[in-house]
């Protein structure tokens, strides 16, 4: 009676109970903890409960690398006062990683949804780094630049340097990219890898050196330098959901932490760096090209004996250090009395950067009257050092110019025979050609065109023909050198046969021979392989003639292993007849079609 | 039989039709009529029936119209269809002269394989390879044992195909027909001069990016180019 009223009183309570479904909407943000150390990944969680179809909100905090990570949708029951109550939230995760030491504030975050918007608090996180007297950052980089002005135009060698705790696993992923607006770079050279010890850690050290020149004036900024890799860090993951508290304590632990080592992107960055670009001077020499750095010039010339009209190489070498890229070729001082050619150019570079070397000029030039030395070239430069332009001669050399036969110019004679000229021993192109002939050419190469490989198949169909005929003649020599001594054992036996005292057993025996050698003409087995049926299936015989073959089988047999007399006695002329009648009959099977 | 004269008939009827363009277009060169000439030399170009001739006959013409870089390229061409044809030979010579072009320098094979053209090459590796296969099958069919003729052939094969690999690294080759060829850094009009190259001079097409062309100089320094300022021997 008790329990049926127990009963009763439950399910009163229950029944009238109803699903009661959580109106109204919320959103809460999260972050796993509210202190850190630059470069340590947090998590931050947005909830947005009861919304419909919420958006993930975008977050930026200038100095924490914020990541949408993904979404996560939960159903969630409750029992409040008896009532059953569903409540439905999506949490967005994104990953918080702080970049530089200080106290930062992820402002409220606007969620919005079907229902409306909605708004979060605002989240606080002061980050610790090495700036605060702490250990020393984990990686860092240097951009090193010999000084803080310049000249446009003047190359400047720089050193990227990126330190990397040397306890952490890393690789580069890519080259170092950096802002350099107003120069040029040259091409990043191989990095080279080594350790240093700097305040007290030890480091992996990568250098990479190259070369800017400033092509506009003013203050100018190299950098920020950026060298994107992947670090195993080892991470401490700390959550701030409740109620799970000693366990991930206990995975909280160090030891646990150096295991749980996720592969992070980073990107190693080093603060940007001014320099002072200056205009070069006024009163830039004639011929200043914009050649800017230090240079050595030398010259030589042949051949140092010709004629009017007859070229000179002359060969000039710019050794030194600066933007060799922009040095022209030296120009003649004076240029009466000679025509110059376009001079072709190599650098050779002393040093991976490009910057210091020697770049060679070859150029012609042509003397056009009596000459006693070489010209004089000259090249102007700055000099960043000096501060000042610099003018670099040639040395002349000797020269014997002769008279080349022709009338110098501006000395025209009438010659009786034809008229002269207007340029002395002009050179004119060769008159067209009228031949209609060679038609049907091609850039193509042969061996991209169809009908080259057409015409392949009949060298290849030669060969083939050849080869195979060749095997068909060594297969045929084979079958005809076995046929010859199959046929001349069958030879062979019948002499014996045939011989006068031949005792009975070797007679049979013998006959057993030249039946295996008759039948082995028409098979690839060896003659004394051959049973009975197989001699008699060689010819397909039946009837009369094969049961005269399986008697001289048997009667061999039986005669071969019967006693040591059996069979020594002369076989008689009556039963060789037969015999041979029967290796007759069974040779000439092979004669039939 | 009646497919090899109709087949027969219309290669002598293009022929003849070819020759008579040709002949028209010599007409104009002749008469002074260089635009009407380029135009026909062009027209038989885009027909797709080239020779050597035709191409020199072109290069001349566009010497006459004071195109000195298209002219070096049609020389350039006409010897890329026959390398032995002289007066291509001496006008390609003398126009580089005039206008300074540069070539680069070539290396040993380069220079040892130049003589004759690719098609001379690949012909004579095939036919040196099949014979050396003959030869072997002959040596392992019949009773003879003559190595040499096969060692010969393989050598000469080696020879053809040595040859047709250098000339076939040629292919690239574009000879510059703007006025001024200019070199640059990177690809923008105004990005940092490496240098300047005179009409006619042969750069190496590394690679082609629509408007801009990044090339392998004369002096071996790699820069980047108008498209439009080269065209490439080999089309």
């Amino acid at each position: 009676m008790m329990r049926k009223q127990l009963w009763i009183f439950i399910l009163t309570i229950l029944l009238p109970c109803h699903w009661a479904v959580a109106d109204g909407g919320s959103a809460v943000a999260s972050l796993s903890s509210n202190s850190a150390e630059v470069g340590e990944e947090l998590q931050l969680e947005i909830r947005a409960s009861g919304l419909k179809n919420p958006q993930p909100p975008e977050v930026r905090v200038e100095g924490l690398a914020i990541r949408f990570q993904g979404r996560q949708e939960q159903q969630q029951l409750s029992i409040v006062n008896g009532n059953f109550t569903s409540t439905s939230s999506i949490s967005f995760n994104y990953s918080v990683v702080p970049e530089k030491p200080g106290r930062f504030e992820i402002p409220p975050i606007k969620i919005v949804s079907d229902k409306g918007s909605f708004t979060t608090e605002s989240l606080r996180l002061e980050v610790k780094g090495s700036a605060e007297g702490e250990s020393s950052p984990r990686m860092f980089a240097e951009t090193v630049l010999p000084k803080n002005s310049a000249y446009v135009g003047e190359a400047i060698p720089v050193e990227l340097r990126f330190y990397v705790d040397a306890a952490i696993r890393w690789q580069i992923e890519q080259a170092p990219a950096f802002a350099a607006d107003g120069f040029t770079t040259q091409k990043l050279g191989k990095p080279s890898q080594n350790q240093v010890s700097r305040g007290g850690k030890t480091y992996d050290l990568v250098t990479f050196k190259t070369a800017i020149t400033p092509v506009k004036i003013g203050k100018l900024t190299i950098g920020p330098v950026e060298l994107p890799c992947a670090a195993q860090v080892p991470q401490k993951r700390r959550h701030a959901r409740p109620g799970i508290g000693s366990l991930q304590d206990f995975f909280n632990d160090d030891f646990f932490a150096s295991q749980l080592q996720a592969v992070r992107r980073v990107a190693i960055k080093s603060a940007a760096q001014e320099l002072e670009i200056k205009a070069l001077p006024t009163g830039a020499p004639s011929g200043f090209s914009g050649a800017v750095g230090q240079f050595e010039l030398s010259t030589s010339a042949s051949p140092l004996s010709v004629k009017v009209g007859d070229p000179i190489t002359m060969k000039i070498s710019v050794h030194g250090r600066g933007n060799l890229d922009r040095v022209t070729a030296p120009a003649l001082s004076d240029a009466t009395g000679w025509k110059t050619y376009a001079p072709s150019a190599k650098i050779e570079p002393d040093d991976d950067l490009g910057i210091s070397g020697t770049k060679r000029f070859e150029m012609a030039v042509v003397p056009q009257e009596l000459k006693t030395e070489t010209p004089e070239l000259v090249f102007a430069y700055f000099d960043p050092v000096a501060e000042a332009y610099k003018v670099l001669r040639t040395e002349r050399f000797s020269l014997s110019v002769a008279p080349s036969g022709a009338p110098a110019v501006g000395n025209a004679v009438a010659l009786p025979a034809s008229p002269l000229p207007a340029e002395p021993a002009a050179k004119t192109i060769l008159h067209i050609v009228d031949s209609d002939s060679g038609w049907g050419r091609s850039f193509a190469p042969l061996y991209v065109r169809k009908q080259f490989w057409l015409w392949q198949i009949v060298p290849a169909s030669g060969v083939l023909l050849l080869g195979a005929s060749a095997l068909w003649r060594v297969k045929a020599k084979a079958k005809s050198g076995r046929d010859a001594r199959l046929q001349q054992a069958k030879q062979q036996a019948m002499r014996q046969m045939l011989g006068c005292a031949i005792a009975r057993e070797d007679f049979y025996r013998t006959a057993l021979d030249y039946l295996q050698s008759e039948a082995a003409r028409s098979s690839e087995r060896t003659p004394s392989t051959l049973e009975c049926a197989d001699v008699c299936g060689a010819r397909s015989i039946s009837g009369e003639l094969s049961r005269a073959v399986e008697e001289v089988f048997e009667t061999c047999q039986s005669l071969r292993y019967s006693g040591a007399d059996a069979g020594r006695e002369q076989i008689g002329d009556e039963e060789r007849d037969r015999v041979l009648k029967t290796l007759k009959s069974y040779e000439e099977t092979h004669a039939r079609p | 039989m009646r497919a090899l004269k109709l087949l027969l008939l219309f290669c002598f009827t293009t022929t003849v039709l070819f020759a008579g363009e040709f002949g028209v277009a010599n007409r104009h060169y002749e008469e002074g009529g260089y635009a009407e000439a380029k135009q026909v030399y062009e027209r038989l170009v885009q027909s797709g029936t080239l020779s050597a001739n035709l191409f020199y006959n072109l290069g001349n013409t566009e010497y006459k119209l004071g195109n000195k870089g298209r002219a070096l390229l049609n020389y350039e061409r006409a010897l890329a269809l026959e390398p032995s044809h002289p007066e291509a030979k001496a006008n390609l010579q003398l126009l580089r002269e005039e206008t300074g072009a540069q070539l680069g320098e070539r290396n040993l094979l380069q220079r040892l394989f130049s003589a004759l053209g690719i098609n001379v090459y690949v012909a004579m590796g095939a036919v040196a390879f099949w014979s050396a296969l003959l030869g072997i099958m002959l040596n392992y069919t019949t009773s003879s044992r003559t190595w040499w003729p096969v060692v010969f052939s393989l050598a000469l094969a080696s020879f053809g195909l040595t040859g047709a690999w250098v000339c076939s690294q040629e292919r690239a080759l574009a000879v510059i027909t703007a006025s001024v060829g200019e070199a640059r850094f990177a690809p923008a009009e105004n990005s940092v001069l490496v240098g300047k190259l005179p009409t006619g001079s042969r750069v190496h097409l590394l690679a082609d990016r629509g408007a801009w062309s990044y090339v392998a100089l004369p002096d071996g320094k790699r820069a980047w180019m108008a498209s439009g300022a080269l065209e490439k021997i080999h089309p």
